[in-house]
Parts: C-alpha cells; structure tokens; sequence
C-alpha cells in the first residue's frame, strides 16, 4: 500500500505558487516588458544621472576632507570658550597696606620729641637708648667706610 | 545601439568583482552597466520617476562610499540591488503619505499596455487587465511587492532574490505564493 506523506510547507507554497501562475500567465508574462517600458529614459537621461552621481561623490569627497578641519577649528572653539567661561577659583583680594613711609632718621626725630617734651617715667629707657644711639652712630659709619 | 549599450555589453560583469574591491575607475563603467536595472526596480517599487532618480542616485554613491567593501560574496547587481531595496524601504518609511497620494491620484504614472498592430478592443482589454495587476501589486506588503516585482518583472532566480533579501529561499516562496494568491483572488472577483 502507498503511503501519503503531507506536504511541507515550501512544497505547497510551490504548488501553490505554480498554480497562481499558471493562471495569472497572461499578466505575469506582459509584465517584464512592461516594467522596462515604464522605465525607459533617454540616453540624456542616464548620462545626466551618471554626473549627478559623480557631483554628488565629489561633493561627499570634498566634505569628507573638510571634516578634520572643521572638528580641529570646532574643538579648539569649545576649549577657547570653556576657558572664558568656567568659573575660575576666586582668590580673597589680599589688600596689602603699606607701611607708613618713615626713615628710622625720622623715627628717632619723633622718639626725641616725645622724650623731650616731658615723657612719663616709663618711656625714660627710650630717652637713654636714644642717646646710646646718636653717639655711636658716627662711629658705625667710619668703620663702614674702613671696610670700603 | 548606443555608445552607453555598447559599453554595457562590452563589460564582462567579473570585471568589479576582484578581491580589493571596486576601483574608482570601474565605478563609471558599473553604473553604465546596472543603473537601467537599478532605476528600474526602484522605479516599481515607488511609482515615483522623480524619486526613482534621486534613490538610484543615492543607491549608486552609498555603492562608491562602500565599493572597497565588496568583496564578491555575490554579484555586483545583488549587491547593488540589495542597496536599492533599502533604500525604498527607509524611502517608504519616511514617505507614509505617498500611500494615500497613489490612492487619491490613482496609477496615472502606469505605462499604456497598449501594444502595436492590436485592435482597439483588444488593447482595451489587456489595458484593463494590466491595470488590474499594477493596481493589486499595490495592495502587497513592501517585501511581497518587492519578491513579486523581482521575480515576475526582473525574471531573477528565486536564489537570487533570497540573496539580495537576505532571507530563507523558503521564505521567498511562501511571499511570493501569497502574493500571488492575492491576484488571483482580485482577478477572480473582476471576472464574477
């Protein structure tokens, strides 16, 4: 006895396929030389089409070559504005105050004057170290000028 | 024959399929030999002579950016056609309204069937049916529609269109046999 086996499913789709054109014959066979009818051009045509590719190439080949320029001058703008514009760590202004311009000639002027016009008797040591100091001064700078 | 045909027939199509890709210089003679074809397919699937042009365009320079890629795994039309069909399809992604466009204006970018030599009555009628397939073709699914025109209009081997799909030789049949059976239901209905 024979056996029947089921069909697959690409076999029936095959069947299938074979049946429909069979039957759409008429249609299916028309259709090539339809498509190419349809798309038929003039010569004029494909030439244009061709040098719209190759325009087309050379405009990608040119922006292709552009592309490091651009990235270089776009990244060197980024790290120029990141500069300027990341907040910088503000230092306290330090306010330096200079110190009143006075020559230690005036300085012991100004002790003198103090002492002289009637000092209390604790300021009677700054009177003596004045003294000691205007009578060895001459002395200091004789020996300087030995030393030159 | 033109100097464009002669070119084409002259070009043996192994001549771009060499291991180091697609030289520059061969590019020129690859779009003389397959844009008709790629024009045309593409052409079909959108209905469109304006857009058919500017994706056989796009098709041919994404085929230069990519040439030294090629390496021969299948012929330089699959490859070509396979770029094409792409395209369509993220074309037919962007361009949902064309559906209701094609739908509004009718096919009035179809070819007059109208052979030489018929009767009027005759031309007609096959008019008719010719219009009946186009417009039912419309009714597919974008991957049918594409297996449809590639096996009925292009005449290409179901291996190939499996190829250029990258899909199961299987599955093109089950497409194709569903397209099909689509028609012929269409027909059936016109003829009651």
């Amino acid at each position: 006895m024979e056996m029947i086996r089921n069909l697959s499913n690409e076999e029936l789709s095959e069947l299938t396929l074979a049946s429909d054109e069979r039957f759409l014959q008429q249609e299916l066979t028309a259709l090539p030389a339809q498509a190419r009818e349809a798309a038929d051009r003039s010569d004029e045509f494909w030439a244009a089409q061709r040098a719209a590719v190759w325009s087309k190439i050379a405009g990608r080949e040119r922006a292709k070559l552009r592309r490091p320029v651009l990235v270089g001058a776009a990244a060197a703008a980024i790290i120029a504005i990141g500069i300027l514009f990341v907040p910088q760590k503000t230092k306290p202004a330090v306010t330096v105050v200079p110190p009143p311009a006075i020559s230690d000639q005036e300085l012991l002027i100004q002790v003198e004057r103090v002492v002289q016009s009637g000092a209390p008797a604790s300021l009677q040591p700054a009177g003596l170290l004045m003294q000691e100091v205007a009578q060895y001064a001459p002395t200091v700078q004789t020996k300087e000028s030995h030393e030159n | 024959m033109s100097i464009d045909t002669a070119l084409a027939n002259s070009l043996p199509s192994a001549a771009v399929t060499e291991e180091e890709g697609i030289s520059a210089e061969r590019f020129e003679q690859l779009m003389l030999q397959h844009q008709r074809r790629v024009y045309r397919v593409i052409y079909l699937l959108v209905r469109d002579a304006d857009a058919a042009d500017t994706l056989t365009q796009e098709c041919f320079l994404r085929a230069y950016q990519k040439r030294k890629g090629f390496r021969g795994e299948c012929k330089v039309e699959t490859w070509l056609l396979r770029i094409a069909v792409n395209l369509v399809r993220d074309h037919g992604k962007n361009r949902r309204v064309s559906f209701w466009r094609r739908l509004i204006q009718g096919d009035a970018n179809l070819p007059d069937p109208v052979s030489e030599g018929a009767t009027p009555e005759a031309a007609l009628l096959a008019k008719e049916e010719l219009q009946t397939v186009w417009s039912a073709v419309n009714s597919l699914s974008p991957q049918q529609r594409t297996i449809f025109f590639l096996r009925f209009s292009e005449e290409m081997p179901l291996a190939e269109i499996a190829a250029l799909l990258e899909i199961k030789t299987g599955t093109v049949k089950a497409q194709l046999a569903r397209a099909t059976g689509k028609l012929r239901e269409l027909k059936e209905k016109q003829w009651k």
